[in-house]
């Protein structure tokens, strides 16, 4: 019984963690429960603890959008997470000094087929995102333009 | 370009440890590349500066060096947490 309720939240905590990482646009927390099939007061309890957690963070007051530590997970596939805190200050160091688009760019040697890309753009340190899903995955660094995907490459929007 | 003309593109960047990408895809859109290295010499992640064409032309040098040095500091940031 509770390894099945284990199962059901640990489903529930990756339904949501797709669901904010494929959305166009970040989803409402009512959008959320909706999508995920949930009454609101469970779903409040999902979010909150994924957002203490810094899986969430909610920066548009009701938007949701993937936290600081996905990033930091994103990373360690790379063999870069014990420096993740110094990356986006790096980057934004050098966009601040240059006024143009810094990115961290990684090659993704594991090869996992058909559903990555072989290669993804950090943008700004900020957010992980792969080449398919940049737009969504990479709030832009402050006064800067949003970064958006063309044919399959990261271009800068400003 | 031909897959000789690309290798040697390849190692000139090594050898220089960074590499310049002129107009590669679109029309005035450059970028300025540095390799991160970590504590096994291997390149773990590259640093890039996207720019307009026209600036690369003028301040390429001072670019070149900024890109570099952030590249540099993150290296030795991955071989201080590896030792």
């Amino acid at each position: 019984m509770a390894v099945n309720g284990l199962s059901k939240s640990a489903r529930r905590i990756t339904q949501a963690l797709d669901l904010v990482a494929q959305a166009r646009t970040s989803p409402s927390s009512r959008l959320l429960f909706d999508q995920l099939g949930i009454p609101r007061s469970s779903g409040y309890d999902l979010v909150s603890s994924l957002g203490r957690r810094q899986y969430l963070q909610n920066r548009t007051g009701s938007q949701w959008v993937l936290g600081d530590e996905i990033h930091v997970l994103a990373l360690s596939r790379y063999g870069l997470g014990g420096i993740a805190e110094r990356i986006a200050p790096a980057l934004e160091a050098l966009q601040e000094g240059t006024q143009e688009v810094a990115l961290l760019a990684v090659l993704d040697a594991h090869g996992h087929g058909r559903r990555h890309p072989p290669a993804g753009w950090l943008d700004g340190g900020r957010a992980p995102a792969r080449l398919a899903s940049a737009r969504s995955l990479c709030p832009p660094i402050a006064g800067h333009g949003a970064s958006v995907v063309s044919q399959g490459r990261n271009v800068h929007d400003e | 370009m031909t897959s000789e003309a690309f290798v040697r593109e390849v190692r000139e960047a090594r050898s220089r440890g960074y590499a310049i990408a002129q107009d590669p895809v679109l029309d005035e859109a450059s970028s300025i590349a540095a390799p991160l290295i970590d504590s096994q010499g291997r390149c773990a992640a590259t640093i890039n500066l996207v720019l307009p064409t026209g600036r690369l032309k003028n301040s390429q040098d001072s670019l070149m060096s900024l890109v570099c040095a952030a590249a540099a500091k993150l290296s030795r940031a991955l071989t201080e947490i590896a030792t």
